[in-house]
């Protein structure tokens, strides 16, 4: 469902980005992993269509991306940014229903409303509709801009895609976890997903494959416990590691120094 | 929420309605018939008697104008807060209305022997006229140096707009120091403001501006809430960001250009409605927008009525009440923030 | 609602278009007022208002300006500056007539006095002699007044009664309207005219029109006396207040404390009164 060939991006004459060959399919959780600098956040910024990219060719459901309209693609793909707003003078749920804003003219429909209330139930940020954004903690405005993002791609298109850049950070590990399980959640509904992490352990138990990237080029691009060998890893986190069990669900858990 | 914005729809438009009626009746001329008896009687005749003169051609174009140069300064402000995402921005930062007097400076000191050849209908038809295409030139130079590439660099747009305050207050200082006493008296009136020379055919085109400015930028209360989460983001919810801009800042400036053309500076208006209403209503520019345009109407047609009045039968540029309104609101402004904090 | 508004103001606006096309059409019928009817007069200048009540008209005048300060009894409405003055306010006072000068009136103004129909009779005035008479005499024929005469006999006489300066003084006019706003009169004012026809020189002739007073200003021209209108030197508290100017105590006039003062209207009018100005002039600066 997105096929990338050769994208290169540039950036003052250096390559951020080169020779990035996907082919990702409907229904998949791939994470982006690898060392700082290694762009990932660059690659999701060109899926995303943010930046200005040189590929051969990138197809989205069998359509080149540039084809769809700018009207049009809000219903088919999402972006959760790793920077967001820390004042946005308006009320929480105010800023969850600019997710559908794709889909109505001048007022919300009820359908909206309720879309708006049930993404903030699950992203357990209900409680803070009536507050003020500004006042909120890190991981609290997270979880809004997710219910935000959610929200928008709440519809009866099939195969749709989701980008999140590091979605995790400030949040506890409670919030992490309910976080990807919504996200897999997602995707189980043959819709797709591409996320940016940082724990390599959470990339590997919730994600079908990996895409290791190291100083613009994918190392490796598999399913986690073929990319996760602790060769490799050492080499391109650049610092050693071992690799052990999880006590209780048997998976490879790796764990750096 | 939707009662709240309903119920502060109707208090306005009553406010407006109530502004308006108190507004017809006041004035230094004394009516010697009821209002609707002179409306009836004219539009009977066609012909006009004293009573009927100053009532239909001065001063209900007055009122009309007073209402469309306050909704218009109110949304191209409101417009402009949100497209900068500051609310100090307004359409005398940017420069629009410096330039607009600019060039009327320049049309009269150095067109007046051209002027003087004309007739006076064309006289002020040209003076109006310099003054639109100076908010313009302003506007588009001010663009032009803060836009590369198809990006706008907000900062580098707001302080163009300082620059170019400072360089056409320079400029129009100096002309005022060379220019004779009576010219000197016109640029006064540019800088203070006054809407004593309405009339039917300024109302007739200012109304057509302001209608279709409004009209597209009312349109904007989505794209100028999503702006607040980011341009990118903005951009994902399927917003044109770049059109979106330039459509912005072309439509203020056409609407603040031909306001200041045919009314000298009004100042405070464009920048302190927008900062009252975003008290009540967040920065929910849904909201915002529509509000600020009755919200302006009304205040700009209190202020002129006032200063119709305080001297009678001399008037006070309109400019001197809108500072004196705008002033005392901002601090208590200050005053309000300072509890919360 | 907004099918309503939509229709509603494109209505305002087709009337609005409308009207003004009809108002022209019934001011074309209009036969033009070849009788000008002076019972109700406005009167925008204080030489003219000066002209019409020597003409036995100050009955008839029902509003004046700021500047028409004399007679001092007379009973009209005073409706201010005349760059501020509206229409509304003129017409209020329902006037048969408007005199002003062509100078001051504002464009807008001139407009809508001529639709509404009221006669509006504008006089290019002139600081000279010959253009205070053109004054009178253009006055008195609008009134169908035919004993003008005298006054212009009145001027020329009183002027020809001046004698030339054994040592011409140089005389510098200082307009004040309190200590932070000076202004000194070069050529091309009504004091230039009026210090040359009492027989002096003006000591600012070397500007053109009303420029900002400065001490080098003060140090070049040197003047033997200053000029200030009555109300000028009051706003700077009598002399001793001009004196603290800088530059001032520097100059012969201030050393000298040579300051006379005139009232405004009389001294810069140039109506009726042109000839007692000159000689009071004259006889203040010896």
């Amino acid at each position: 469902m997105l096929q990338v060939h050769d994208l290169n991006f540039k950036a003052r004459d250096r390559f951020l980005l080169k020779n990035i060959d996907l082919e990702i399919g409907q229904g998949e959780l791939i994470a982006i992993v690898g060392p700082n600098g290694a762009g990932k956040s660059t690659l999701l910024s060109c899926i995303a269509s943010e930046i200005k990219y040189n590929a051969r060719n990138f197809t989205f459901k069998n359509k080149e991306i540039k084809n769809y309209t700018k009207t049009e693609i809000p219903l088919h793909r999402a972006k959760f940014s790793q920077h967001q707003s820390h004042e946005i003078n308006l009320k929480n749920d105010e800023i969850v229903l600019m997710g559908r804003y794709p889909y109505f003219h001048n007022n919300p429909g009820t359908g909206d409303l309720e879309i708006v209330q049930s993404w903030m139930q699950k992203t357990e940020t209900h409680h803070l509709t009536d507050r003020a954004y500004e006042q909120l903690s890190g991981g609290e405005k997270q979880r809004i801009h997710l219910a935000r993002v959610f929200s928008q791609l709440e519809n009866t298109i099939e195969n749709k895609l989701l980008l999140l850049d590091e979605p995790l950070n400030n949040l506890d590990v409670a919030h992490q976890f309910k976080t990807l399980h919504l996200i897999k959640e997602f995707t189980q509904k043959q819709n797709t997903a591409l996320v940016v992490l940082h724990d390599l352990n959470i990339a590997s138990q919730f994600a079908d494959r990996l895409i290791l990237l190291n100083r613009g080029n994918i190392e490796l691009f598999d399913k986690p416990e073929i990319v996760l060998t602790k060769e490799r890893i050492s080499r391109v986190y650049q610092y050693p590691c071992s690799i052990t069990q999880h006590p209780v669900t048997q998976q490879s858990i790796i764990l750096f120094g | 929420m939707k009662k709240k914005i309903a119920v502060y729809k109707i208090t306005f438009f009553l406010l407006l309605i109530v502004a308006l009626v108190t507004a017809l009746y006041l004035g230094a001329y004394d009516f010697s018939q009821p209002m609707t008896e002179i409306i009836s009687t004219y539009l009977h005749t066609g012909v006009h008697t004293p009573d009927s003169f100053v009532l239909i051609e001065l001063r209900i174009p007055r009122i009309l104008m007073a209402i469309l140069t306050g909704a218009a300064l109110a949304i191209s402000g409101t417009s402009l807060q949100g497209l900068f995402k500051n609310p100090l921005a307004s359409p005398d930062l940017i420069g629009i209305t410096s330039g607009a007097v600019l060039f009327a400076a320049l049309t009269i000191v150095f067109g007046s022997t051209v002027m003087h050849l004309l007739s006076p209908f064309f006289r002020y038809a040209l003076l109006s006229i310099m003054a639109f295409l100076g908010a313009l030139a302003t506007m588009l130079f001010v663009y032009k140096m803060a836009t590369s590439n198809g990006k706008t660099h907000i900062l580098i747009l707001l302080l163009s707009g300082v620059a170019i305050t400072a360089l056409t207050g320079a400029v129009t200082g100096f002309l005022t120091y060379i220019s004779t006493e009576e010219e000197l008296r016109n640029i006064t009136f540019w800088s203070l403001g006054s809407l004593a020379g309405s009339n039917w055919w300024k109302v007739c085109l200012v109304f057509i501006v302001v209608a279709f400015g409004s009209i597209q930028l009312l349109r904007k209360g989505k794209i100028l809430n999503a702006l607040m989460l980011g341009e990118k983001e903005a951009a994902h919810l399927g917003f044109d960001i770049e059109k979106t801009k330039r459509q912005i800042i072309v439509i203020s400036s056409l609407m603040v250009g031909s306001v200041v053309a045919f009314n000298g500076t009004i100042g405070f208006i464009g920048l302190v409605i927008p900062y009252i209403l975003r008290f009540v209503f967040n920065s929910n520019y849904n909201i915002l927008l529509p509000l600020s345009m009755l919200l302006g109407a009304v205040v700009l047609l209190v202020a002129d009525t006032i200063s119709r009045l305080v001297v009678i039968p001399a008037e006070l540029p309109i400019g001197i009440l809108t500072a004196i309104m705008g002033a005392p609101i901002f601090i208590s402004i200050l005053i309000n923030y300072k509890r919360k904090l | 609602m907004k099918k309503i508004f939509t229709i509603l103001a494109l209505a305002v606006a087709f009337a609005g278009c409308n009207k003004k096309e009809e108002q022209k059409t019934a001011a074309g019928q209009d036969a033009p007022a070849t009788e000008i009817k002076t019972d109700r007069i406005v009167s925008l200048n204080g030489a003219i208002t000066e002209t019409l009540a020597s003409m036995d008209a100050s009955g008839n005048i029902v509003g004046k300006d700021v500047t028409s300060t004399f007679p001092a009894d007379l009973k009209a409405t005073n409706l201010g500056h005349v760059r501020s003055i509206t229409a509304e306010s003129i017409l209020a006072l329902k006037p048969t007539v408007v005199f002003g000068t062509t100078k001051d009136i504002n464009p807008n103004l001139n407009e809508q006095l001529k639709n509404a129909n009221v006669s509006l009779i504008l006089i290019d005035q002139e600081y000279t002699v010959d253009g205070t008479k053109k004054l009178i005499t253009d006055i008195a024929t609008t009134l169908k007044k035919d004993n003008f005469q005298p006054l212009l006999d009145n001027i020329s006489s009183k002027i020809a009664t001046v004698k030339p300066f054994a040592k011409k003084p140089k005389v510098l006019f200082i307009y004040a309207r309190g200590a932070g706003n000076l202004m000194v009169a070069g050529k091309e004012t009504p004091l230039h005219s009026m210090i040359e026809l009492a027989g002096a020189e003006n000591a600012a002739a070397a500007l053109t029109d009303f420029k900002p007073l400065t001490p080098e200003a003060l140090l070049t021209t040197n003047p033997d006396v200053i000029l200030m209108f009555d109300s000028g030197l009051q706003s700077l508290g009598g002399v001793e207040g001009l004196l603290k100017v800088e530059g001032i105590s520097a100059t012969n006039a201030g050393k000298n404390k040579k300051v006379v003062t005139m009232d405004g209207q009389l001294l810069s009018g140039f109506g009726p009164r042109l000839g007692e100005a000159v000689v009071e002039l004259h006889n203040k600066l010896q």
